[in-house]
């Protein structure tokens, strides 16, 4: 299954992909988080940390010449995919046991990534390229699901119909709204209106958020019980029930 | 010449985190505003809607800034 992850700049892509990613990881089916952005930091909010996001960068430019030479979509995840988190952490000191989930985080050419064959029991998270260049890019490649993320603002809003109605091009899967830092009825009410008739996942505004990424932390894992990272795992079954 | 400019900082530690990380002289800070919340869900710009406000206050004294630090 491949989740493409779009939106305006600064609209909350990321932190949404990344705690969908990490949610859909803990069922214990392989997820594979894509990092689609040539500015990736994706790394960071999956909780890999900067040192392995800095390290991924600097792979940046053999990735496309893997595209080229790889066998295969596994050939590509090996080679440039690291390992994130993809469990609670162990509580009351007791050892970890049992298998890690693979998580790997890489980054590409996302239309050519996403138009591999990629095995039927893996979902990949795709964090799209701010904007809508990528979706349009994506030419006869489809997509199994469309995650638009938007804020209550006027210019985000703008894209955030494009890229919907964009979506139901490369999908036949559900297109679900996320609207993010979100303040009050009147925020809601703004989202409702401008992209009615589809689905809306209301993520409150949250300071969890930036302070997780200021501390270069994974929201799961610095605010797991925090209003936005919880409203965000409600993302993957509503996903899976649509 | 490049410098730096911390947006939405919520402080000074803020500015020295950006100091740190992108190696840069960061020559102004742009407080996070709520004036500026209200602006981008009115689609109006700023200056219009609140032309008082910390954030317009902050992004006018960046000339001065910018003026000083020019070679
Ligand atoms: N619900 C929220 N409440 C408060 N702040 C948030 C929320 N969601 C995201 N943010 C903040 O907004 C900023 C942008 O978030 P994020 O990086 O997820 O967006 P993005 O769409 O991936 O951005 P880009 O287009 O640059 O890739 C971050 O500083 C993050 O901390
Ligand atoms: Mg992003």
């Amino acid at each position: 299954m491949k989740i493409a992850v779009v939106g305006k700049g600064g609209a909350g892509k990321t932190t949404t992909a990344a705690v969908l990613a990490r949610t859909l990881a803990r069922t214990g089916q392989p997820v594979v988080a894509l990092d689609c952005d040539t500015n990736p930091n994706l790394g960071l909010s999956l909780g890999v940390g900067m040192d392995a996001t800095e390290a991924l960068l600097s792979l940046r430019d053999g990735v496309g010449d893997g595209v080229e030479h790889a066998r295969s979509w596994d050939d590509i995840v090996a080679r440039f995919g690291v390992d994130a988190p993809g469990r609670r952490p162990p509580r009351h000191g007791l050892q970890d046991r049992g298998p890690r989930f693979r998580l790997p985080v890489m980054r590409g050419l996302p239309e050519q990534l996403l138009g591999l064959d990629i095995a039927e029991d893996t979902t990949v998270v795709a964090d799209f390229e701010a904007g809508i260049g990528t979706l349009t890019r994506l030419g006869e490649t489809k997509v199994d699901a469309v995650v638009v993320v938007t804020d209550p603002t006027v210019k985000s809003l703008e894209v955030a119909s494009r890229a919907a109605r964009l979506a139901e091009e490369h999908t036949a899967g559900p297109i679900v709204i996320v609207a993010n830092r979100v303040l009050d009825e009147a925020d809601r009410d703004t989202v409702e209106r401008t992209l009615s008739g589809r689905t809306v996942l209301v993520i409150p505004e949250d300071d969890a958020i930036p302070a997780a990424d200021r501390a270069d932390t994974a929201p799961l894992d610095a605010s797991p019980d925090s209003p936005a990272v919880r409203a965000l795992t409600g993302l993957a079954p509503l996903l899976a029930g649509s | 010449m490049v410098v730096a400019i911390a947006n939405k900082a919520l402080d000074s530690g803020d500015a020295e985190q950006l100091a740190r990380f992108s190696g840069l002289r960061v020559v102004g800070l742009v407080p996070r505003d709520p004036a500026l919340a209200a602006a981008e869900r009115a689609g109006v710009p700023l200056l219009d809607l609140s032309p008082a406000s910390p954030a317009v206050e902050a992004v006018g004294s960046l000339l001065g800034a910018l003026t000083k630090e020019a070679p």
